[in-house]
Formats: structure tokens, C-alpha cells, sequence
């Protein structure tokens, strides 16, 4: 990742005409050099301005925490940026800690590569958890605003304007440095989805034409089941060849669902009802149960592709618990949306895992190619809707979808 | 007892349905396109039809709608492979009396045909 980030952008451009299928972005490219230099010339950065940070540092010092005070008051009471806060009071404390080493060291530098690999990594944490990059620049505006004042009360007049320019600099700097992180990831997702794509069109050829000798394979399996009815060897094999069948169909299903692109149908359902349709659909083995904590409340989303949606859900449950255990799933009302949650007492996620949890062909199992979660968050976001996987605080995973509520209130749907 | 036809390109798919359905005591006939469904059709002698709605060449909606265009109304099953084309189908040529996903519920086919043919 850091090393994607050195490059620029003519040599991305040059990295993603040369993409093959199958290879990929070039994601070794030489790493080059010039990025920090280039935006530091366009800035003019000088030794003096480096000079004036380290000197303003020892006036600020003491005062910084008001800043980073500001930085994370604005963040809780601001409804949609704090969402991306989801560990509490522990996570707003470390962080707290990250960012005040952040700010000092905009102060004390040096302004190097190390400084820079730092900066593309917090825009890259901030890429990850999802946080849309105009909070990056409005929240350097904020710094800029809260260190005015202290500039003007604890720096001598005659450094103050030098002062400012350095800060504003600096400001600049890092938020270059953190949005070209952002740029880049884009990019990467943008490469990676033409190329899954073109994988998607090959895949779901092949996944048609695989359909035509398993059709046969199952209705000669089926005949042959009649013959021997009284050998229960053959028996037990032909179930075997009739149950790998159907896995091969599911997966060939979700491909193509993941391929194709059908319009979904919106009308109001009970969810809890969506639930049960999928739970039956799902047919898990029985050592698995599924408790469902119900609200009484509608969704306004298509039957078939919520349905879908959700016995992927509780398939990539199950398996995350190899097969056995407890799965609660819980209906719950958020404003003008349903937040519908599954949750597994598997292993969890892994962090690498947690992000990617949706992106196809990410996999942790040792069968399967990874579709049913990609598959999830298409046929959920087709609809308006959004998916979410978290770890519990207590282990297992949790996987949310996020749908529209029916507007006409629990109980009411046509 | 009813003469079934079953049409679909893949053959052998074509052949096992033909034995499932002759093991539920039907006579059955077989035909790989919807050009040779057609032919065969207006032999005379078939009263029920199992046909794929896509096929190389002429698929089963188009064979279906030249066999109503000559006064044919043979009674039809469809199957797909293709879930959005099942709704698109649903009621639109007269005389498709149900439309089956594949992989086909082989159970499900027999009973239909029970039906139409009782
Ligand atoms: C000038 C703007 C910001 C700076 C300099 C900054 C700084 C940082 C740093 C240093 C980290 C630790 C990165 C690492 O793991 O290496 C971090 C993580 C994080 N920041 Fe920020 N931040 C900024 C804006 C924001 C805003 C506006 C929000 C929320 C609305 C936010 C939410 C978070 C969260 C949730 C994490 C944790 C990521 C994780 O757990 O991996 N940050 N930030």
C-alpha cells in the first residue's frame, strides 16, 4: 500500500493500461521518489518554515490539547461523522493518542519520508473504516481555525505571519498526503472492479455452460436413485453426487446474481416475515439454530433479493461456526431505517478480513470463492440498502443490512 | 396415457426426463430445437410439451408462438435456466401452464404433467 502511494499518477495511469485479466494493477511499480518533493516545491516549503514550526511548538505545546478537544467534540456531536465511531469511549481515548502525536509531529518534523509513509497510512485507516474524505478536509479547516487564536495570543508579533504561513503549509501538506491515500485506494477499487468485471462476464459463461452437464448429472442421479433403492451403499453415494450438485448450483446462482443486473421491486414486508422465508430457504443443518429477536416493523425492499440476501447471511453464519452452534439474528429500528443483524459465535474476523469482508473473491474458507458477501452487498445496495460487518465485543461476528423503512409504519403494508 | 415431448439442446438432459417421465408411466418423444419441436409437433400425436425457453437457434417461447400462429394449443411446460426470464414469461403465450427453474424439481415436473394429462 505505502509503496502504491509513491507513484504518480502518470504511472498509474501507465500501470493500469498494461492491466492484464488475470495479473492485476502493478501494484510493485518502482516506487518513485518525487511526490513529497513535488508537493513541497508547489507549497514552497522552505527550512524556514520547518524552522518556525519547531520554534511555535514550544509556545503551543502546553495548549494543543484544546485543539485535539476540538477535533473530537466536533466528531461526537456531529450525527453522521461519529458513526464511524463505533468502539466507545476506549477507541475515542486511543485515539486521542494517535492524533495528538500526529499534531505534534506536524510541528517538530522532520518533514521526511517517514513523515510521509505516517500520513499515507492514517489516510489509508481512514479509507478503511470508510470515512468520506470530506470530513479529512473539513477537519484540517478546523485545525487551522482552532491554532488561529493560539498563534495570535502565545507567538511574539513579529513570528506570528510566518507562523501562520507554516501552519497553513503544513495543514496543506498533510492533507495532500492523506487524500492522495484516498485518491489512490479509489483507483485501486476502480481497477479492481473492471477487472472483476471482465472475470464476472468469463465466470458467468462458464457458469452456464457448467449447468448443462450438472442438469444431467442430477436427473441421472435421480434415475439412478429408483434403481437402487435397495443397495444402501449406492444410496448414500448417490445423496452424496445429489447434495454436491446442489452446491455447485448455488455457487454457479450467486454468480450469476452477482453478474446480472435485475431491477429490484420495492414494496412493503414485514421483515421479521423476510426472516423466516429466509431462514427456511437457507435449510442449515440442524445442529445450527437460529433464535430471531423480532421487531414489529416493516421494510421497503424486494422480496426475492432481501430473501437471497439474507440466507447468504445465515449460509456464511453457519459455516463461520463450522457448522454447529448459535445464530441470533435481531430486527431492529433505526429512524427511517431497518437494521436487520446476524450474528455468529464463530472466530470473528480477522482486522485484514473486516474491511474486505464484502469484496469478492475474499475468502477465509478453505471451499468456495468468496461470492456470498459480495453477492450481499449487491443485492442490498441495489435496493438503497447497506451492509456492515463488525466483530461483537463479546466474540463472533456480526453482519448488518441496513434497509429502508416502509413508511407507513409497523403493521401496515399493502 | 399422454405423449410428452421433451425438447431442449441438451440431449442427454432431454433423454433422462424422457425416462423419468416414462417411469411415471408416460410415453415420451424427445427433440433437440424448437424447429424439430415444431415438425414433430404438427406430425400429430403429441399432447403435452416440455420445452426449454432457450435453445441455439429458435428457443421455446418462439416455437411455441408459430405452433398457436398454424391452431396448435398443445398444452405447454417451460424451463429455464435463466430466473428473470421465468417472470418475464409468466402468462404471456397462452397455454404455458407452468415455468420450471433449472435445475429442474423433477418431482414438481411429474406432478404437473400428472395433471395436465389426468
Ligand atoms: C485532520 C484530520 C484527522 C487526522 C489527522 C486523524 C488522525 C488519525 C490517526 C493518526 C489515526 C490512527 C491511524 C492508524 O491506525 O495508523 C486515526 C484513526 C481513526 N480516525 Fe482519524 N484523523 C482525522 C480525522 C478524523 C475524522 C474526521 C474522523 C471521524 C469522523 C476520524 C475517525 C478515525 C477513526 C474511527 C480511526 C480509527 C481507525 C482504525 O481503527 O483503524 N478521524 N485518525
Amino acid at each position: 500500500m505505502e509503496a502504491s502511494l509513491l507513484r504518480t499518477r502518470r504511472e498509474r495511469a501507465g500501470g493500469r493500461a498494461g492491466l492484464g485479466i488475470l495479473s492485476g494493477p502493478a501494484h510493485n511499480a518502482a516506487v518513485s521518489e518525487p511526490f513529497l518533493d513535488e508537493v513541497k516545491r508547489y507549497l514552497l516549503w522552505t527550512d524556514a518554515d520547518a524552522d518556525a514550526l519547531r520554534d511555535a511548538h514550544q509556545a503551543l505545546a502546553p495548549q494543543l490539547s484544546e485543539v485535539i478537544d476540538i477535533h473530537y467534540l466536533r466528531i461526537v456531536e456531529h450525527e453522521d461523522a461519529r458513526r464511524v465511531l463505533t468502539g466507545g469511549e476506549p477507541q475515542i481515548a486511543r485515539l486521542r493518542r494517535t492524533f495528538e502525536t500526529w499534531l505534534h509531529q506536524c510541528f517538530l518534523g522532520p518533514h521526511d519520508h517517514a513523515y510521509l509513509e505516517l500520513r499515507s497510512r492514517i489516510g489509508h485507516a481512514h479509507v478503511r473504516i470508510g470515512l468520506p474524505q470530506r470530513y479529512m478536509i473539513t477537519s484540517i479547516g478546523i485545525m487551522r481555525s482552532a491554532l488561529r487564536p493560539l498563534v495570535e495570543s502565545l507567538i511574539a508579533a513579529e513570528r506570528r505571519a510566518a507562523t501562520h504561513v507554516a501552519i497553513d503549509k503544513v495543514l496543506a501538506l498533510d492533507l495532500t498526503i492523506m487524500l492522495e491515500a484516498y485518491q489512490n485506494d479509489t483507483l485501486d477499487k476502480l481497477a479492481r472492479n473492471e477487472r472483476l468485471a471482465t472475470l464476472g462476464q468469463i465466470g458467468a459463461s462458464i457458469g452456464h455452460e457448467l449447468r448443462n452437464p450438472l442438469g444431467v448429472i442430477s436427473s441421472s442421479a435421480y434415475l439412478l436413485r429408483k434403481s437402487v433403492a435397495n443397495d444402501a451403499r449406492a444410496a448414500r453415494h448417490v445423496t452424496k453426487i445429489e447434495h454436491h450438485v446442489e452446491l455447485a448450483n448455488r455457487s454457479i446462482a450467486d454468480l450469476l446474481a452477482l453478474v446480472r443486473e435485475v431491477p429490484p421491486t420495492l414494496e412493503s414486508l414485514p421483515a421479521s416475515a423476510l426472516v423466516h422465508e429466509a431462514i427456511e430457504a437457507a435449510a442449515l443443518p440442524a445442529s445450527v439454530r437460529v433464535s430471531v429477536g423480532a421487531a414489529d416493523t416493516s421494510v421497503r425492499a424486494d422480496r426475492g433479493q432481501t430473501v437471497q440476501a439474507l440466507r447468504n447471511l445465515l449460509a456464511n453464519a453457519a459455516e463461520a461456526m463450522r457448522g454447529s452452534g448459535a445464530i441470533d439474528v435481531t430486527i431492529e429500528p433505526d429512524g427511517d431505517a431497518v437494521e436487520i443483524h446476524v450474528d455468529d459465535a464463530g472466530p470473528g474476523f480477522t482486522r485484514e478480513m473486516l474491511g474486505r469482508a464484502f469484496e469478492p473473491l475474499v475468502t477465509t474458507k478453505s471451499g468456495g470463492v468468496g461470492l456470498g458477501l459480495p453477492l450481499v452487498r449487491r443485492l442490498v445496495e441495489r435496493q438503497g440498502g447497506k451492509v456492515r460487518a463488525i466483530n461483537r465485543p463479546g466474540g463472533g461476528a456480526r453482519l448488518t443490512l441496513r434497509l429502508t423503512a416502509a413508511q407507513n409504519g409497523p403493521g401496515h403494508h399493502p | 396415457m399422454s405423449v410428452v415431448l421433451i425438447v431442449d439442446d441438451n440431449t442427454p438432459l432431454a433423454e433422462d426426463l424422457a425416462e423419468i417421465l416414462a417411469d411415471a408411466g408416460h410415453r415420451t418423444e424427445t427433440a433437440c430445437s424448437g424447429e424439430d419441436a415444431i415438425r414433430r409437433v404438427l406430425r400429430g400425436g403429441i399432447d403435452i410439451l416440455v420445452l426449454d425457453l432457450r435453445m441455439p437457434g429458435m428457443g421455446g417461447i418462439e416455437a411455441l408462438r408459430r405452433l398457436r400462429q398454424t391452431g396448435v394449443s398443445v398444452p405447454a411446460i417451460a424451463m429455464t435456466a435463466f430466473a428473470d426470464e421465468a417472470t418475464k414469461v409468466h402468462g404471456i403465450e397462452a397455454g404455458i401452464r407452468a415455468v420450471l427453474d433449472k435445475p429442474v424439481d423433477y418431482a414438481r415436473l411429474e406432478t404437473l404433467i400428472n395433471q395436465i394429462a389426468a
